[in-house]
């Protein structure tokens, strides 16, 4: 109970000083923003309003109060670029882009665990070569040329799926299906490289250890052992991995939704970079940050729930 | 005659890496001799071209030679690697070290502020400083120089924590060696074989995130021939002229898989613990790994 206590309250705890980290970030950067939006039309009188109303007037210590309980009360602020509120937009982004992290982690579990298994089953023969040069190859290719490569193959070349875009899948159900297998693809593909072969390396050595050779002189099926000895074991060191690739993938999502012009948080990021909208990046980078810290948090928990060794520590 | 020992020496995938990398180096040092254009010389006359003799690598939208492009994209991979590589690595030692040998408040102090880092990750923490600084290829280099100066600290400094508990540092400490001499001359010394994997892997590592920085509009401006943003820059062109992306693409991608498996070598060359019989596979071992360590070391990426 200790252990899950102690790392919610870190977890919650780094939250907090990441979200004072964006926010004086953001501040940061050289030039005032009121003067920048009023353009040639500049005037002190209107620049202090529009300061006011951006959040910029005041101690640091107050505008950052101010913006922490308007945060609190779903209130992120107004786009400067067409005065959208923030949260509505991100919304709706945000929605798209875990459908993508989801979908993409499903796949990626999916070719990876059977290949984990596989190469850890037939090690040495050439299921685990062929799976290793595969390993081997993606971890090398970055994962905006595998979209290239996928898009390339899929749609330039065979035409069957789409480039890009997104469709509502309220309006037809399996065009959307269509759009998201690339992007999915890419996604589960660059997470599979390291994930098999963490996964292949925690299976033969859980298979070396003193515990499987005694269930095996217990006389236990080989099915049970791998099961209940083998798997479970080799499944702690997996979780952790795939936490991290996850937190990874959130990095990574703001280059794949580019690729395939998905219409994700990470495009919007972007986006507003180079608009230098600092309400939008201040908030997507805020979202982006928690989920990474949430993601990471779970896998503590999970770890400690799979392992109770580390519970005790 | 001691070189080609040491050649011969060598396990297959660093000499397959090393002609890999050799390969690349050779072609982007010699394309300003082989070709007349130059990377941001628009005045071809044709857009779009496909590959040709006079063109390798066909010509792009807007009438650029993509061969000279391409390779001076390579140099410019290399250079940013190389100055992300050396400058982690000239700060990251120093500071890992007197971190892990020092300890107590130094160190608890290095350890929070690196936790903090490590709440982001690693392309949006370079978007953020380069929202900070404004986009180019300067502020890219500067954003993967401070983020990867702590994630090589850290290496470093778990590197050192093994070290410093070992006899012969105690024996160096009883000789009356100042903590300088203790880290300097035996401390470093004996983690310098993981460190030039590490250096290794930050090259590729920053190889890749200065082209998705690229990629994104916010790396290189126009006209820079970064391999990222000419992919960016002919992604629309796919179906009608794919050697435009594909060609960038592979180089990318070839330059990286060549540092990696670099890496993977030197880690099994310099593993103490394996077998020099190891060493000498064939040719077909290069992408079949036997080890089962997992490469990279996930906090790279």
């Amino acid at each position: 109970m200790k252990y899950y206590a102690l790392r919610i309250t870190g977890g919650l705890l780094t939250i907090f000083v990441s979200s004072l980290l964006v926010f004086s970030l953001i501040r940061l950067i050289p030039g005032d923003p009121a003067a920048e939006l009023m353009g040639l039309a500049f005037d002190p009188e209107l620049a202090h309003l529009l300061r006011i109303r951006l959040g910029l007037e005041g101690s640091f210590i107050q505008q950052y109060s101010a913006w922490i309980t308007a945060v609190f009360h779903g209130d992120f602020g107004y786009s400067f670029i067409n005065g959208a509120p923030v949260g509505q937009e991100i919304g709706d982004r945000l929605i798209r882009t875990i459908q993508l992290l989801v979908g993409g982690v499903f796949v990626g579990l999916a070719i990876s665990i059977p290949a984990g298994i596989v190469s850890a089953r037939n090690k040495s023969k050439w299921q685990d070569g062929g799976i290793m040069a595969f390993t081997t190859l993606m971890l090398s290719v970055p994962q905006f040329v595998l979209g290239i490569f996928l898009i390339y193959i899929f749609a330039v070349r065979l035409h069957v799926l789409p480039a890009g875009g997104w469709i509502d899948p309220h309006d037809d159900f399996v065009e959307w299906l269509k759009s998201m297998v690339l992007p999915w693809l890419c996604v589960g593909m660059a997470m599979s490289a390291f994930t098999s072969r963490v996964l292949r390396a925690s299976i033969l050595d859980a298979k070396n250890m003193d515990y499987t050779r005694t269930a095996r002189s217990w006389g236990l099926s080989e099915k049970e052992i791998a099961r209940k000895h083998v798997y479970k074991n080799a499944s702690a060191p997996t979780l952790t991995v795939v936490g991290l690739e996850i937190g990874y993938l959130l990095g990574g999502a703001f280059v794949i939704e580019n690729v395939f012009a998905y219409p994700g948080i990470g495009q919007l990021t972007v986006k507003a970079i180079s608009q230098r909208d600092y309400p939008m990046v201040q908030t997507s980078i805020l979202i982006f940050a928690t989920g990474f810290i949430l993601v990471n948090l779970i896998v503590d928990l999970a770890y400690g729930f799979i392992d109770p060794r580390i519970r005790q520590q | 005659m001691k070189f080609l020992t040491l050649w011969r020496g060598l396990n297959t995938r660093i000499r397959v890496s090393i002609y890999m990398l050799f390969f690349l180096a050779a072609l982007s040092a010699i394309a300003p001799f082989i070709t007349p254009f130059h990377s941001d010389q628009m005045g071809t006359g044709q857009t779009l071209l496909g590959p040709t003799w006079q063109h390798p690598f066909g010509i792009d939208s807007m009438g650029r030679d993509q061969f000279s492009r391409v390779t001076e994209g390579i140099r410019l991979s290399a250079f940013i690697g190389f100055t992300v590589m050396s400058t982690s690595l000239l700060v990251g030692i120093p500071v890992g070290i007197l971190s892990a040998y020092k300890g107590a408040f130094l160190d608890s102090l290095f350890s929070r502020v690196l936790d903090l880092l490590f709440a982001f990750p690693n392309l949006l923490l370079a978007l953020v400083f380069v929202t900070i600084l404004g986009s180019g290829s300067w502020t890219a280099l500067l954003a993967l120089v401070i983020i990867y100066i702590p994630i090589a600290s850290r290496f470093v400094r778990s590197a050192a924590l093994a070290e410093k508990d070992r006899d012969y540092v105690s024996a160096a400490k009883v000789n009356g060696a100042s903590t300088f001499r203790i880290c300097a001359r035996h401390i470093l010394p004996n983690i310098a074989p993981s460190l030039l994997v590490l250096g290794t892997n930050i090259f590729a590592f920053a190889i890749l995130a200065e082209a998705a920085l690229s990629y994104l509009g916010v790396g290189a401006k126009p006209p820079t021939p970064s391999l990222g943003k000419i992919l960016t820059e002919n992604q629309g062109f796919i179906t009608t002229s794919s050697h435009l992306v594909i060609i960038p693409a592979v180089t990318l991608s070839f330059l990286v898989l060549s540092l990696n498996l670099l890496g993977d070598g030197l880690r099994d060359y310099l593993d103490p613990k394996k077998s020099s019989s190891q060493h000498k596979k064939s040719w077909i071992r290069l992408l079949f790994p036997r080890q089962s360590a997992p490469v990279n070391g996930g906090q790279l990426q």
